[in-house]
């Protein structure tokens, strides 16, 4: 294979996933595009609870796990992080044991469908989850009890190099991109879509080129150095994300994934298929740990302390459910949108109504469960084609009447 | 040369009680490699119970059951399912959610390479959409491949059911009344299914029914099953010859 087949080929493969390139390099703009330092802490921690809400949809949207001890995962997989990152370790190496602890606790989840299913598997886990709560607090030699354990930053972080290469990234991504869109414009020029989104990336580069210099310069000029880890930490959580979304996204896709849903599906059935219900469940629960562990993993550094009460107690569990919901289940993508929606409203809201905050969110969950009980990406795809013809029949009706005229 | 062929299921005085209830009482029978088995009797009669212990839902109270020689009394549904038992339902029962083609194909893949395997793409393993296609062209659904299983036609579904069991390659086919609730048009359908299958597929097949001409045209010998126990066996003809099935099941028709 000669080198412009390869390109031709690698190009024609990207052609087919625009909009997520779109996305990437959207995100790896983030720091550069952000108006101040706390809108990229922000986005770091939606990309984490993206994470951890990803993992939860292996289980529960996939496989039909409904699991209530979700937190055991994340919270085992941050402290695993920081104890052993605390006995100065190097940082990879942390995480790794992380997602190894999380892999196990979702062993141990899985094992206990083999005795419970429905809703009693539910109410286990919750208790499992608890017990493991109650014992990270109490044995303060482990985990420093209520008070919790302070993390440090990995020093790997800081570094100017990080900078540069994340910048060289995001422009890469954004090239692709622009290869890809120019390329679809020359081959049909009359679609309108492509149109839209060859504007939308002419506006982006002009941000970016607008914005980086001046975020290059605070590099350059030996800026403070927490901005640059900031904006680091951002990068280190969108890597992991993306690997393991498309590692997760492999996984739905193989042979075992379909086994996954084809348990949610009918139980019974696929047993007498002659799967092993049990095995693809210890496996679907192992992955999700996997993952939690992970998000686990990194969101120990990013806080810089952990309690029990932060990282382990049911209200993770609780948030994580709702990401899920909202964004729909056994889609992937759709709990970690509900994951970005949910944390963006919690933080943003304060600053408009105040103290009435919760209320206003809650008012929000009910709408979108009375009128999109499926959730914002299982909605979009059933009902997306049918929104998109509207869409176009407005168009075309806005359109008609000139025609009219000019017909008459 | 029937003394040739092979047993490759056989019963030895299995019995299931509910409570008190004795709904198969000390039911030893055999099939034959390569024979279509029909199992009749009247409601109640056992049958259902009966085949739900032979593929492993149940578990018998007492007796044995063995399979091409190896006793798998106390096997797993699913390990059974992977020795070469495939079933349908008499309640349809298939992934409602899922497309035909998805339902086919997901038996398909029992039988091959990537169980466990969760890397690759199930597009990139080609041997499954073929097989399932051929499936689906043999029972006449492959027009509407891309369907949603809920939204078949119950005729359709019941032959779903058959293609899910066949896809498993099974050795032995368990059909658990394939016409239950079907209109009579589509009955004759479902029919033409099941023999079709006998020729392409050469496999051996134990069917439960309630309608007895379907029994009639498919089957090489019926089995007669009446509180629990077996009353006769024989050839369909014999079967509506003999006395006793006339009184307790014909008879009461």
């Amino acid at each position: 294979m000669t080198m412009a087949a390869i390109i031709g080929r690698i190009s024609e493969v990207l052609a087919k996933k625009k909009s997520m390139l779109a996305v990437l390099a959207l995100l790896f703009a983030v720091p550069f595009f952000a108006p101040s330092r706390y809108y990229v802490i922000l986005f770091a921690e939606v990309l984490i609870w993206a994470l951890l809400a990803m993992s939860y949809d292996l289980a529960l949207g996939y496989t039909g796990l409904v699991s209530f001890g979700h937190a055991a995962m994340f919270g085992v997989g941050a402290y695993a992080c920081a104890i052993i990152f605390r006995m100065s370790f190097p940082f990879w190496l942390a995480v790794l044991a992380a997602m190894a602890f999380g892999a196990l606790i979702g062993l141990v989840f899985g094992v206990l469908t083999l005795r419970v299913g429905g809703i009693y598997y539910s109410l286990v886990t919750l208790a499992v989850a608890e017990v493991i709560f109650a014992v990270f607090n109490k044995w303060v030699e482990l985990s420093g009890g209520e008070t919790g354990l302070s993390v440090p930053r990995p020093s790997e972080l800081r570094s100017d190099l990080l900078v540069y290469l994340m910048f060289a990234v995001a422009i890469l991504v954004t090239a692709i991109l622009m290869v890809v869109v120019v390329r679809d414009l020359i081959k049909r020029s009359s679609t309108k879509i492509r149109i839209i989104h060859s504007v939308l990336l002419i506006l982006f580069i002009a941000l970016l080129i607008y914005s980086v210099p001046s975020k290059l310069d605070l590099v350059s000029q030996g800026s403070p150095k927490d901005i640059q880890t900031m904006n680091i930490y951002y990068v280190l959580a969108l890597v992991p994300l993306v690997l393991s979304y498309l590692a997760a996204s492999r996984i739905v896709n193989s042979p075992v994934g379909r086994i996954f849903v084809a348990i949610r599906e009918n139980e019974e059935r696929t047993r007498m298929l002659g799967y092993s219900i049990f095995k693809y469940r210890l496996i679907s629960s192992a992955f999700s740990g996997l993952f939690a562990g992970l998000a686990g993993a990194l969101y120990a550094p990013f806080i810089l302390s952990i309690s029990p009460t932060s990282v382990l107690s049911s209200s993770v569990t609780i948030n994580v459910l709702l990401y899920s919901i909202l964004g729909g289940l056994g889609t992937l993508v759709g709990p970690m949108i509900g994951a970005g929606i949910i944390t963006f409203l919690a933080n943003e809201l304060t600053g408009y109504v105040g103290e009435y905050w919760m209320f206003v969110l809650g008012l929000f969950y009910l709408l979108v469960i009375m009128f999109l009980p499926y959730g914002i990406m299982v909605t979009w795809k059933i009902k997306g084609t049918s929104v998109r013809r509207t869409l176009k029949k407005l168009f075309e009706s806005i359109r008609k009447p000139t025609s009219k005229e000019v017909s008459q | 040369m029937t003394g040739s062929k092979k047993t490759i299921l056989e019963t030895k005085d299995l019995t299931k009680k509910f409570g008190e209830l004795v709904v198969v009482n000390n039911v030893s029978m055999g099939v034959e490699q390569g024979t279509c088995m029909g199992l009749i009797g009247p409601n109640g009669a056992g049958k259902t119970t009966f085949f739900n212990l032979i593929c492993g839902l149940l578990k018998p109270t007492s007796g044995k059951i063995f399979f091409k020689e190896e006793d798998i009394t106390k096997l797993s549904p699913n390990g059974r399912a992977r020795r070469g038992m495939g079933r349908s339902f008499q309640i349809t029962n298939v992934f409602a959610h899922l497309s035909v083609m998805e339902n086919v194909r997901l038996a398909a893949q029992t039988r091959g390479k990537g169980n466990y395997n969760f890397f690759s793409s199930v597009d990139s393993f080609r041997d499954y959409r073929r097989k399932t296609l051929e499936i689906l062209e043999t029972v006449g659904l492959k027009q509407k491949a891309f369907y949603l299983a809920d939204f078949l036609p119950h005729g359709d579904q019941r032959k779903l059911e058959i293609a899910i069991a066949i896809a498993t390659e099974p050795e032995l086919l368990l059909l658990d009344e394939p016409t239950a609730g079907v209109s009579l048009e589509e009955v004759e359908d479902v029919v033409d299914v099941i023999q079709k299958i006998r020729q392409t597929h050469k496999i051996t097949i134990l069917i439960v029914e309630h309608k007895i001409d379907v029994i009639m045209d498919v089957c090489d010998l019926v089995t007669v099953m009446h509180g629990g126990t077996i009353i006769a066996t024989g050839s369909p003809k014999e079967i509506t010859r003999n006395e006793l099935v006339q009184t307790v099941y014909l008879g009461g028709n």
